[in-house]
Formats: structure tokens, C-alpha cells, sequence
């Protein structure tokens, strides 16, 4: 893709900037989607320490690996939570060395102040649920279901096709109502 | 369609079904009211998506983007000093500069036995066809 075709300031003209070693380019990505990506990486770790931590890590590889960003296969924010993700994974690989599993009490999703018991008990079961979810399901889920991508743009960051994230998505729905299921019983 | 069919489809486009296939969501209707456990699991799974995005809120995050780039001007800092710093740390080539001037030192310190300074001192002045070997003859 020519640079003159890109629209001034987007974020794949930015893009190219920082492929350039433009630093104010890198800047504005930064300031643009910072929250986004923190977003996407608490969903997926469910810890604000960790999360924090795995953005500020995801902007650096951005800056390291610009040029292996390519404007015409794959969209910028595809390519950034794919930087995102890969390092959630391999912060669950160095939990899982550490002898830790992922349901753990240091998991520390957010609660409304005000709830009743048994809302509450279903929002615990969902957390583990969450949680015991693989990874890929997990990924999937919130990427379609929480953040209302399009199941297109969820399979590249997944890399693989729609019909392999519907299937992500129907086994994690099923299991999570299994679970809620039993909670109620 | 049958409450298997029907949790299958369920997994597959969720708990809202005005997003289902027209025809799917027509036959959906009417196993919806004839059947206690097909409601069960609709219940089930508007619960799920209910408290899905209940506890995905994320908590508020102050100055992020500023440790970002914080991060950033470190992370500079430490590769355009890293190239030298390297250089001189690197345990092996500091050893094998240590090694390789050690060898210098010596070299250049190092003195000509005497009698081949001798030699050579005589062979610059003198015939060397001439020359016997004796320093002091030729005195």
C-alpha cells in the first residue's frame, strides 16, 4: 500500500511513520489505544497488575517489530492484540511453570458495590468459568461476545477461519452454562 | 427441532434470538413454549451473557499511557548505550582483549639476546665475507 493512499493519520499511516522510527507516530498509537488493549489483555488474564505490565510490553514490540507489520495482510489493531495476545500466553506458560493453576485467589475481576448474595454466587461461578476456559475459547469469547468484534477480525487474530471461531465460541457458551446450571442447583 | 437441536443452536448464536436465522427462530418459538427444559436453557444462557459482561468491566487505569512511553524512553535509553556497554561486559571478547594485549606487552618489551645483537650489530658495519666472528680481531 503507498503511503499517499493512506488516510493522514490513521492508524496504518501511523503505522508506517513508526516503521520509519517516528516517535511522535508511536505516541499517538499509544495515546489511541492504550485503553483498548489494556481492555482486551485484563479480560483475558483477569489481573490489573499483569495486565498493566502486558500492555506496557505489547507497545514496546510494537516499536521492536514494526516492520514486520505489513499494511496489506493484515489490519493494525488485528495485529496489535495479536502482539497482545501472544504475550498474554506466555504470561499463563510462566504461571503455569510457577506451579500456579489459572483459578487462583489472586484473580481480581471487578464487582458492582451493590448486588444481591445470589447474583453474587452466579458472578463468582462465571468468574471460575471464565477462567477454566482454554485459552483460544476465552480469546474468543471476548473478542465477539464482550467487545463485539466480528467473528472475521476475531479468526485473524485467532488465525484461524469464522466456522473454527464459532466453534470456540458454541463450546465455551456450553460450558459456561453448564457450569451456571449447576451453580443453580 | 428438539431440545438438543435446539441447545446446539444455542451455543451457536446465543441467547438473543432475534439474531437467529428467520426459519430457526420460528421453529425456536414454538419449542419455546411447549418445552420447560428448552426455556431452562435459554434462561440459562441470557444469565451467561448477562454476568459474561458484568464481570468483564474493567477497572479504571490511571496514567497508563504515560507508563507506557516511560517504558518506552527506558527501553531507548538501554539500546543506544547497549551496543558499547556490551562491548565492554561481554566476558568473552574482554578476555580475549586481556589475552590479546598481554601479548602486545609482552612483544614489545621483549629484549634481543645479546649475542645476536652482536651478530647483527656486525654485519651492518663490517664484510661479513670478512668477518671471522671475533669482535675483538677486527678492533
Amino acid at each position: 500500500m503507498d503511503q499517499t493512499t493512506l488516510k493522514a493519520n490513521s492508524d496504518e499511516y501511523l503505522m508506517q511513520r513508526v516503521q520509519q522510527r517516528d516517535e511522535s507516530a508511536f505516541s499517538m498509537l499509544v495515546q489511541r489505544h492504550t485503553l483498548s488493549i489494556h481492555a482486551f489483555i485484563y479480560r483475558l488474564c483477569g489481573n490489573q497488575s499483569d495486565a498493566e505490565d502486558i500492555t506496557q510490553e505489547t507497545f514496546l514490540r510494537l516499536w521492536q517489530r514494526a516492520s514486520n507489520w505489513t499494511p496489506d495482510t493484515v489490519q493494525f489493531t488485528t495485529w496489535l492484540h495479536q502482539i497482545a495476545r501472544n504475550l498474554c500466553i506466555d504470561q499463563f506458560r510462566r504461571e503455569r511453570s510457577r506451579k500456579r493453576t489459572v483459578i487462583q485467589e489472586s484473580v481480581e475481576f471487578s464487582d458492582s458495590t451493590i448486588e444481591s448474595l445470589e447474583d453474587d454466587a452466579q458472578r463468582q461461578a462465571m468468574r471460575s468459568a471464565i477462567r477454566t476456559l482454554p485459552e483460544r475459547q476465552r480469546t474468543a469469547i471476548v473478542l465477539c461476545q464482550v467487545q463485539g468484534w466480528t467473528q472475521q477480525d476475531a479468526a485473524r487474530v485467532l488465525d484461524t477461519t469464522v466456522d473454527g471461531v464459532q466453534a470456540l465460541i458454541g463450546r465455551a457458551r456450553r460450558t459456561l452454562r453448564d457450569i451456571l446450571v449447576k451453580n443453580y442447583e | 427441532m428438539n431440545e438438543q437441536n435446539f441447545e446446539t443452536l444455542l451455543d451457536l448464536h446465543g441467547s438473543n434470538l432475534s439474531a437467529w436465522p428467520e426459519n430457526l427462530r420460528a421453529e425456536a418459538n414454538v419449542l419455546l413454549a411447549q418445552s420447560a427444559l428448552a426455556r431452562a436453557l435459554l434462561n440459562a444462557q441470557i444469565d451467561v451473557d448477562k454476568h459474561l459482561v458484568d464481570v468483564m468491566v474493567v477497572p479504571q487505569t490511571y496514567g497508563l499511557e504515560q507508563k507506557v512511553m516511560s517504558r518506552f524512553a527506558a527501553h531507548k535509553r538501554r539500546s543506544e548505550t547497549g551496543f558499547w556497554r556490551g562491548l565492554i561486559w561481554n566476558p568473552a571478547l574482554a578476555a580475549a582483549c586481556s589475552l590479546a594485549f598481554g601479548f602486545y606487552l609482552g612483544a614489545a618489551n621483549q629484549e634481543l639476546p645479546v649475542d645476536l645483537a652482536e651478530d647483527l650489530t656486525y654485519m651492518t658495519f663490517y664484510d661479513y665475507e670478512s668477518w671471522s666472528g671475533d669482535v675483538d680481531d677486527e678492533s
